[in-house]
């Protein structure tokens, strides 16, 4: 299993309920960033944990998702 | 060889859960950036979409052509016409081909894998009772 599949798992486990409506960015195991700006917390994410593989997701708003 | 995926449970109305079906997926563009994310299958979508911010990480092509998009609010946003090389699956079992994606006009909208150019590759399978997606591929994928 590669950090990427540990990531995924860690985000099949986290309780997202505080990151309604906001991006995450996941790296070993644990949320290291999040907000509205994609490019901004992914940035963030690279500075703090640079040459490592990370892992964005939207977290949608409270409500029924409907696309 | 079949891909199984459990649905994540994500916050719902009032302290409720909502599980949906996702898979982790990496991305790549123009640019050396591998970028992992979390994709929405979606059989309700014509394609596939992601958000500007993310194109713009990856350096996709936006150089193609505006292409209207509605969902169910029946407001039409313009998207741009764009294609991006995905990987995913495991270690004996990977996925990997380009596939044509509208890119939003914003970053409000999640990773969301559509029909064309994905769907049409995979037999799949919702399992709404036990909360499972699998994905079968049904060709071989030519690079």
């Amino acid at each position: 299993m590669d950090n990427k599949d540990k990531d995924y798992f860690a985000y099949l486990s986290a309780n997202l309920e505080q990151y309604k409506g906001k991006w995450i960015v996941l790296c070993d195991e644990h949320i290291i960033a999040s907000g509205d700006d994609i490019k901004k917390i992914v940035a963030e994410a690279q500075e703090k944990n640079p040459e490592k593989k990370l892992l964005l997701a939207r977290v949608p708003v409270e409500g029924t998702m409907i696309l | 060889m079949t891909l199984t995926y459990h649905y994540k449970k994500l916050p719902g109305k009032k302290g409720s859960k909502i599980k949906t079906p996702s898979i982790p997926i990496t991305f790549k563009g123009r640019s050396s950036l591998r970028m992992g994310g979390i994709a929405l299958v979606d059989s309700g979508a014509d394609i596939s979409v992601i958000p500007r911010g993310f194109a713009e990480l990856l350096d996709l092509d936006l150089s193609g052509k505006e292409n209207p998009s509605y969902g169910l609010s029946g407001k039409v946003i313009k998207c741009i016409e764009s294609k991006v090389e995905i990987t995913f699956g495991t270690s004996q079992n990977k996925q990997n081909f380009w596939m044509p994606v509208l890119v939003s006009p914003n970053d409000n909208c999640p990773l969301i894998l559509g029909r064309e150019g994905f769907f049409d590759k995979f037999k799949i399978t919702f399992n709404g009772r036990d909360k499972i997606l699998t994905i079968k591929p049904i060709t071989k994928i030519l690079k």
